[in-house]
């Protein structure tokens, strides 16, 4: 019967073999009973066919668009520091530097969380009994690194190089956004490769002249793609889009 | 011999139902793969950040590592405090540069897991001040300390060995297996001291080796192989390059680049030598005065088999006169070194290829360098306490000696050696010997040029070395070794400012002009002339000859447990993880054995098994056996692998001796990586005489043409990487093979591994044999991705994981890759490399710590292989672009070309023509391997030419 529903039953010619098998009396014999499956079946089973089928479609498709979420990009989620330490204030109020503290981006792959010496440069002299600042002082005192959670996290296999991107006219907030105005930081971009692509493959709008690397709220005097453009002929930025410019 | 492994075409051992099943949950939980959303990871700052450190950018160090008394300088590349890596330091006269595979291993050894970690006394938790006490309150009381240390050329060391030996209650001896006292004594018996002899082949237009291997790359000078390679730069056919004879019992690396080789029992060595320096003695047209009594010895010597040879050789050794020079190896008796020197001194060498020099170990050539002495001592009840600093002489002793129960006969033992090994099972004590790379030390290079060993990581073993050891029985209890070789060295940098030359020698990695004058000692002819007529007894013919040798990966056992030399295919033999019994075919056909099958060796009434290895090029009549295997430690990599030749050593005939051979029906499986001898007649590692190349110098044009094609070639970048290797300089010595499993983080995958060919070498050394005018000769090749420009992989792989750069790299993408091993299948050069299981995730985390960070750690289910280290291609380009400044000819060096000795490897742009590797593109010698299948591969070689004798002169 199952088979019959599945089969294309318009086929004339299976369905009188079958009709014709039960006329030659060899299902007379059994006793009449109701059909197992209502005609309704037949429809319903095709339902679910084409269910399934959309499903191997969509199944994968929905993957990629659930890996591109923010959720699994941990894009726009705040992360929970060992220490409250707050960009707004130091940026904004005490206007210091991102490569005050974050001074490897220029001449390393990693920019790094600057060492405990550094928040002590200020912090022994600026708010030394602050109880907020206890975490920095007992790792201080105590010689024990304070271990941050990493907020932009990309896979093992990628080798980012912020030197590289630092000193070719690739501005801080290009990728990290307006840190200066968050008091938490979260990811603003996916990291995906895509959006990698999209910016090595199209320069142009992303970059700045070195002196304003670290601005984060210079705007281009001309339309974003001329400056970049310009600033890509001064720097001779060519971006490399073959795979082991990143993976190695 | 068959083309593919044992096994390769049965069906692997599971069934169809739990093929289905695997295949059902790998697909169902591939999927579910990506649905993780990645652990939260850690930024952890220093807490206060050294100035000197830049995280993610290595820091550099200049340190010294030295084995058997000889110091070799390196630089080793750490990465936040971890070293990952050790390279040759060009300032440091025995490195010149390059490094040897077992400095390059040390890495390894270092995160060893088995490294011995606890001060114990009879197996329970003791401190060092206890251990020091106990010795001090030995008893009887009176008694001397005996200490056991392995040859030092440690200059702080030393010092206080003379401070012991002042105060009178510390005797000192040396053990080593592979020690150099025939050297010594020959040196001694040649001139009436011991000097050490400093060979400059690049001066050396001929040499001829009497059995010396200088060409490898284990324990040896570096320097020796760079300087020899300048003999053998051939650009235009009408070049000179030198010539080299090699005799020797067992195939070489030296005997493999030999011009001209002749296979003799090392016993015949002495008489091959005799022969030779009777021809130059006899047939010199003008011989200095006071020769004639070595000269009217030479004319009584009675003729040998290899007399005819020797005249050969002396009439092409006297036409290089003054360019020529004769060495001699560890393993051959004084007699040898002697005439050595003697024909040296015939043949004006002295001052030009060769010159002397004081030994930079300490208390060359004495009788401390023997352990009959201390056996002697025991003997006779004067030793109240043994201490043995390093080595594992109760395994590596000559057998005769006993040293396992004599050493139980002292009152006190203690042992101070980094594995628990068969010495340190014996002895009460045990102290865990810091490892080179994390504490200070010293030592002298050949030459005598001082250099300083410096901790590149924080040590995480409480491990003391043979300084503190010597400094605590002289009454320096507490000294750290830092003060120990400071105040040593006090006296070497005697002049100007202390600290400030302290620190420029350390960042320096050697004493600038710090090598001990050079000596010119007159040579005693008469001894020589009485070693001329005193010939050894002639041996019964016939008589099978067992040879002892160091190995080219464990060296005297001491690398047991690195699993990065065990898994190294051995240069010659290509075996890995374990030793063999190397005889010639004809032998073994004489005594009906094959490969694999296990044989007794009986040698004087001890017996040891081992497995046999047919090898072309072994002296008929030698049964060669390396040393360093088969040792007993439990729980080691190294367990189980080879068979223990000083099961048998004799220290009467601690190099060869009398063997007998009985066959067993046992056999003993062999893990070789090249099964496969013979090129098929194929133009793959192409060689020619020099005569053959100078009558067709155009003979591998054809091997460049670029065959039709139906597919395009891509657009090109601005740079076009490539890489030459010039085979007449490569000798098949396989530094570059560890310096590429330390860059590369290429996983070991054991002994059942490698016998299913599944060893992950990205880099291999073909060797092939093949008819030579005299018997056989061979022919070695780097093999290693060949970045075609039509690459073969490219063509087949159905998720686009390997693909074209457009600067010419073949790029492997292991994120895309699912494993098909289709590129593999594909690649005619099979250098393509598939993880079959998690190597790396399995891995005992200390192992991890030697990982390069700026290298992708490959998974489960993933093909690799070469990048052209593609890793330190973009960190040059990308220093070059902050930098503002074009890339410069030879910035980029990959990690093979920097470790290769000779050279021979050259990597660059191509698309620049001013670039060394287009230099080597318009070499005549240049040739694609397989250029027929129009590959078009970016990394070609340059063709062999060999100098044999009667290829006429090289002039």
């Amino acid at each position: 019967m199952s088979c019959v529903g599945w089969l294309p039953t318009r086929t004339p010619g299976l369905t009188l073999a079958i009709r014709a098998a039960g006329d030659r009396g060899l299902t007379s014999h059994l006793p009449q009973m109701r059909p197992v499956f209502a005609p309704s079946s037949d429809t319903l089973f095709r339902l679910c066919l084409g269910l399934a089928a959309a499903a191997i479609v969509a199944g994968p498709v929905a993957l990629m668009l659930w890996v591109r979420t923010p959720y699994v990009t941990k894009q726009f989620n705040p992360v929970d520091q060992p220490v409250a330490f707050d960009h707004r204030h130091h940026v904004r109020d005490d206007g210091i530097d991102c490569l005050y503290c974050h001074y490897e981006a220029t001449r390393s792959p990693y920019a790094g969380a600057p060492p405990t010496s550094v928040c002590m440069n200020c912090h022994s002299q600026v708010w030394p009994e602050a109880e907020r600042l206890a975490p920095i002082r007992a790792s201080w005192f105590q010689d024990r690194p304070l271990r941050w959670q990493r907020v932009h996290q990309v896979p093992a296999f990628v080798y980012f190089d912020h030197s590289a991107h630092v000193s070719h006219g690739v501005g801080c907030v290009e990728c990290h956004g307006r840190v200066d105005l968050m008091g938490q930081v979260y990811a603003v971009a996916p990291l995906t490769m895509q959006w990698c692509l999209d910016c090595h493959r199209d320069p142009d709008p992303h970059l700045r002249p070195r002196s304003e690397i670290t601005n984060m709220e210079w705007t281009p005097p001309r339309s974003p793609r001329e400056t970049g453009a310009e600033v890509r002929r001064q720097l001779q930025v060519e971006p490399p889009v073959n795979c082991t410019a990143c993976h190695r | 011999m068959s083309e593919f492994p044992e096994g390769a075409d049965a069906p692997p051992d599971i069934t169809r139902r739990d093929l289905l099943r695997l295949l059902g949950a790998s697909t169902a939980l591939a999927g579910a793969a990506g649905c993780s959303r990645g652990a939260t990871e850690f930024i952890v700052p220093y807490v206060d950040q050294p100035p000197e450190v830049t995280p993610g950018v290595p820091t550099l160090y200049a340190t010294t590592m030295q084995i058997g008394g000889y110091g070799t300088g390196m630089v080793v590349e750490c990465h936040e405090g971890r070293p990952t890596k050790a390279e040759g330091n060009p300032e440091h006269p025995a490195s010149a540069g390059a490094l040897g595979t077992f400095e390059q291993a040390s890495i390894l050894s270092l995160y060893d897991p088995a490294r011995a970690r606890l001060i114990a006394r009879h197996g329970r938790p003791a401190t060092w001040r206890q251990f020091v006490r106990a010795v001090a309150a030995r008893q009887p009381k009176g008694k001397q300390i005996h200490v056991v240390l392995e040859p030092t050329s440690s200059p702080h060391v030393a010092g206080l060995i003379e401070r012991a030996r002042v105060r009178g209650d510390v005797v000192v001896h040396y053990h080593a297996p592979l020690g150099r006292e025939a050297a010594w004594r020959g040196a001694a018996l040649a001139f009436g001291r011991v000097v050490e002899p400093r060979w400059d082949f690049a001066r050396a237009e001929v040499v001829v080796s009497l059995d010396a291997d200088f060409l490898a790359a284990a324990a040896t000078p570096m320097a020796w192989a760079r300087a020899w390679a300048r003999t053998r730069v051939l650009d235009a056919p009408d070049d000179r390059i030198g010539r080299l004879y090699a005799v020797e019992p067992r195939l070489t690396v030296t005997g493999m680049s030999a011009d001209d080789r002749l296979a003799v029992q090392a016993r015949d060595v002495r008489a091959v030598a005799a022969s030779l320096l009777r021809e130059l003695l006899v047939a010199g047209a003008s011989l200095p005065a006071g020769l004639e009594v070595a000269s009217g010895a030479a004319r009584g010597m009675p003729t040998t088999p290899y007399d005819g040879w020797a005249k050969a050789v002396a009439r092409d050794l006297r036409a290089r006169a003054g360019a020529a020079l004769v060495i001699a190896g560890d393993g051959q008796p004084p007699a040898v070194h002697a005439f050595a020197h003697a024909m040296n001194e015939l043949l004006g060498a002295v001052g030009r290829a060769v010159t002397y020099g004081p030994s930079p170990v300490h208390e060359a050539g004495d009788a401390s360098h023997d352990l009959a002495g201390l056996a002697r001592a025991i003997d006779a009840g004067d030793v109240g306490a043994l201490v043995v600093v390093g080595g594992d002489p109760a395994y590596s002793a000559a057998v005769d000696l006993d040293f396992a129960a004599r050493m139980r006969r002292v009152p006190l033992t203690a042992y101070v050696g980094p594995y628990a090994n068969d010495t340190a099972r014996i002895a009460d004590w045990f102290v865990p010997e810091a490892h080179f790379l994390e504490t200070w030390g010293d030592a002298r290079a050949f030459d005598g040029t001082p250099s300083i060993a410096q901790p590149v990581i924080r040590p995480a073993v409480e491990g003391y070395t043979a300084g503190q050891v010597l400094a605590a029985f002289v009454g320096i209890e507490d000294a750290t070794s830092r003060d120990l070789v400071r105040t040593a060295w006090r006296s070497i940098l005697s002049t100007g400012d202390f600290d400030e030359r302290w620190a420029r020698t350390l960042a320096r990695g050697a004493l600038e002009g710090g090598a001990a004058p050079p000596v010119t000692p007159p040579l005693d002819w008469d001894a020589i002339a009485g070693e001329l007529r005193a010939p050894p007894a002639p041996p019964p013919t016939n008589a099978l000859e067992v040879v002892y040798f160091g190995d080219a990966k464990v060296h005297d056992g001491r690398f047991a447990n690195n699993a990065w030399l065990q898994e190294l295919a051995d240069p010659v033999t290509k075996l890995t993880w374990d030793n063999a019994a190397l005889v010639s075919p004809a032998t073994a056909a004489r005594l009906g054995v094959a490969k694999e099958d296990v044989v007794e060796l009986h040698v004087r009434g001890r017996t040891v098994r081992a497995p046999v290895l047919p090898l072309p090029g072994t002296a008929d009549g030698v049964v060669a056996l390396a040393v360093g295997y088969g040792q007993s430690v439990a729980d080691m990599v190294s367990s189980g692998a080879g068979a223990d030749a000083y099961a048998v050593r004799d220290s009467r005939a601690p190099w060869f001796d009398d063997v007998a051979v009985r066959t067993t029906p046992d056999k003993w499986p062999l893990a070789l990586t090249q099964e496969h001898w013979s090129m098929e007649g194929r133009p793959i590692a192409l060689t020619r005489t020099l005569d053959e190349y100078r009558s067709d110098p155009s003979f591998a044009r054809r091997l460049n043409e670029a065959p039709l094609s139906l597919y395009g070639l891509r657009p090109a970048g601005v740079h076009q990487w490539a890489m030459t290797i010039d085979l007449n300089a490569c000798t098949g010595c396989s530094a570059c093979v560890v310096a590429c499993m330390a860059e590369n983080n290429i996983p070991v995958v054991g002994k059942g591994g490698v016998r299913l060919s599944r060893e992950m070498h990205w880099l291999r050394i073909d060797r092939y044999f093949v008819e030579g005018r005299d018997g056989v000769a061979s022919a070695v090749q780097p093999m290693l991705c060949q970045h075609c420009e039509r690459a073969p992989c490219e063509y087949v792989c159905p998720v686009n994981a390997t693909v074209h750069s457009s600067d010419g790299l073949n790029e492997m993408v292991y994120n895309r890759c699912v494993g098909t091993r289709f590129c593999s299948n594909n690649c005619p050069y099979k250098v393509r490399r598939f993880n079959f299981f998690n190597y790396n995730a399995d891995k005992p985390d200390s192992l991890r710590l030697a990982m390069n960070p700026d290298v992708t750690v490959r998974a489960r289910g993933v093909m690799e292989k070469c990048t052209y280290c593609v890793q330190r291609i973009r960190e040059t380009e990308i220093r070059a672009r902050r930098e503002e400044r074009p890339i410069r000819d030879l910035e980029i060096v990959t990690a093979c070309q920097q470790t290769c000795p000779t050279g021979a490897i050259v990597f660059g742009d191509i698309a620049d023509p001013t670039t060394r590797v287009s230099a080597t593109r318009r070499n005549p010698r240049l040739y694609q391997v397989l250029q027929e299948l129009g590959t078009l591969p970016r990394t070609r070689y340059l063709a062999r030419v060999t100098n044999p004798r009667t290829a006429g002169r090289s002039s």
